[in-house]
């Protein structure tokens, strides 16, 4: 299968002296779900903002569909919820405008029914709660169609039934249209329930493979016992 | 009210309106985006271009206009590139660095003093014709300019790295806001003076974010409080002979201290 993201020796660093990133090196293929999962400081937003262009490597490569971040951005539709979204609390932009802001003038009634988002789109964003919101900027990241998501934190704030709703949502997107996730996720349960492969980081790749393989390191990187 | 059948009542009424409009829309995305004190700083700039200009013998207008365009930009340059600078200090040393400019000019050279405050503190009653088509022009650059731009400055204000994603070349939505907003506050500075200019760009913006239920509603309800309070400034002025600058701003505060009033002290 074709590979959408492709990082190779990838390292950096916000100062010039400690390293955020050391040899980064995984591929992510089309239809396929990579899960990053890493203790706190261990460089997994760096990561996605790395793949996605926001900021510069220090040494290696990286490539998605098969050219630069920057230009891949600006030919395909790369959708991106980021970690945290806080507007100013003046800012009045409706759910509405924002996912029209991102998407074209027409709204995808299908998308808003299909994310349960009818009732909040003539509301105030910055007047949601946590959990409406990661729904609302999921919601904006698909609303372009997406041929790759980058989803930093998808599920924080959510409840367990709207965790499952995502995970049937990412596989539906995956799986029947081909499209590509690559996400950041403190939740190891759902990485592990959803992910094709799962990338284990603490600034070095501690491993990358399928999900089933993974709870060895997982034990090494955060001292917990997983069961898969 | 025999005074709105004259010719220069309705053609300064007509400048006012237009520039409150324009200067409204502009100014919700100023206010929004942390730039509100960009109003301030460029039209005090603009009163150390204005010296700088009688004193190297060049048009007044056109030398304001280049001078506030490179200096906004440089600082707009400045505040991407380095994002520890922060924002409304360097806005601050604008407004201190233009107004320092003037100062020191008026200083050396006086003959010029009647000429520089007549330009800058002008009054809507005495826009000509020219200045009813220059604001026409400007204004008509400036809303064309939010009308192709409107759903990008939506997303670079939601969040710049979100729109960075998307293909939006945030840092020339930038510049291109801050170039119109210039030249929105640099002509406006001559048609209706300082005080004016700075204040259609804030005050309107301000109250309306206070109170709309949307982003199009906050653009709308910007642009009547600004609009309403020139045409009622205006009247006011004329029957109780008050000058219109002071009344217009006064009633945008008063418009503003309702809003805050009911909203947060739910008088």
């Amino acid at each position: 299968m074709r590979e959408i993201v492709e990082v190779r020796d990838l390292s950096f660093s916000y100062d010039g002296k400690v390293l955020a990133l050391e040899d980064v090196s995984f591929q992510a293929r089309e239809g396929e779900i990579v899960g990053v999962i890493g203790p706190n400081g261990s460089g997994k937003t760096t990561l996605l903002k790395l793949v996605l262009g926001l900021l510069k490597p220090l040494s290696g490569e990286v490539k998605v569909f098969g050219t630069s971040p920057e230009r891949a951005r600006r030919e395909r539709c790369i959708g991106y919820v980021p970690q945290e979204v806080s507007p100013d609390p003046i800012f009045p932009a409706t759910v509405g405008e924002i996912l029209t802001s991102v998407g074209g003038r027409c709204l995808d009634y299908k998308l808003i029914r299909h994310l349960h988002l009818e009732d909040k789109i003539n509301r105030k964003f910055s007047d949601l709660s946590g959990g409406e919101r990661r729904i609302a900027l999921l919601g904006m990241s698909l609303s372009c169609d997406p041929d790759l998501l980058v989803l930093d934190e998808p599920t924080a704030g959510l409840d367990l039934h709207a965790c499952r709703h995502v995970a049937d949502l990412l596989r539906d997107l995956t799986q029947r249209r081909k499209r590509t996730v690559l996400m950041v996720s403190h939740d190891i349960g759902f990485v592990l329930s959803i992910a094709d492969r799962v990338l284990c980081l603490n600034r070095r790749v501690h491993y990358f493979g399928p999900p089933d393989e993974a709870p060895e390191v997982i034990e090494d990187l955060f001292g917990i016992r997983i069961r898969v | 009210m025999d005074l709105l059948g004259y010719d220069f009542v309705q053609r300064g009424m007509a400048v006012g309106v237009i520039l409150a409009v324009t200067s409204s829309l502009v100014g919700v995305f100023l206010v929004l985006r942390r730039m509100a004190f960009l109003g301030s700083s460029l039209s005090h700039a603009a009163f150390g271009g204005v010296a700088l200009s009688f004193l190297l013998g060049l048009d007044p207008l056109i030398f304001t206009l280049v001078f506030s365009l490179v200096l906004a930009n440089l600082v707009q340059a400045l505040i991407t590139r380095s994002r520890r600078v922060p924002g409304d200090a360097l806005l601050a040393m604008v407004f201190s660095g233009g107004a320092s400019i003037a100062v020191i000019i008026l200083g050396v050279a006086d003959r010029f003093g009647e000429e520089i405050f007549g330009y800058l503190f002008g009054s809507i009653l005495i826009a000509s014709k020219t200045d009813l088509w220059i604001t026409i022009l400007v204004s008509a650059v400036a809303l064309v300019f939010l009308a192709l731009y409107y759903r990008r400055l939506t997303l670079i204000t939601f969040s710049e790295e979100v729109a960075e994603v998307r293909g939006v070349r945030v840092s020339l939505v930038e510049h291109l806001l801050i170039t119109v907003a210039s030249l929105v506050i640099v002509l406006s500075v001559k048609t209706v003076g300082l005080i004016l200019s700075s204040s259609l760009m804030v005050i309107p913006a301000l109250s309306a974010l206070l109170v709309a239920g949307s982003l199009k509603a906050s653009l709308l309800i910007a642009s009547l409080i600004g609009a309403l309070s020139v045409v009622f400034g205006l009247i006011l002025s004329l029957i109780y002979n008050l000058p219109p600058s002071g009344i217009i701003v006064g009633l945008m505060v008063l418009v503003f201290a309702v809003v805050v009033a009911v909203k947060y002290l739910k008088v």
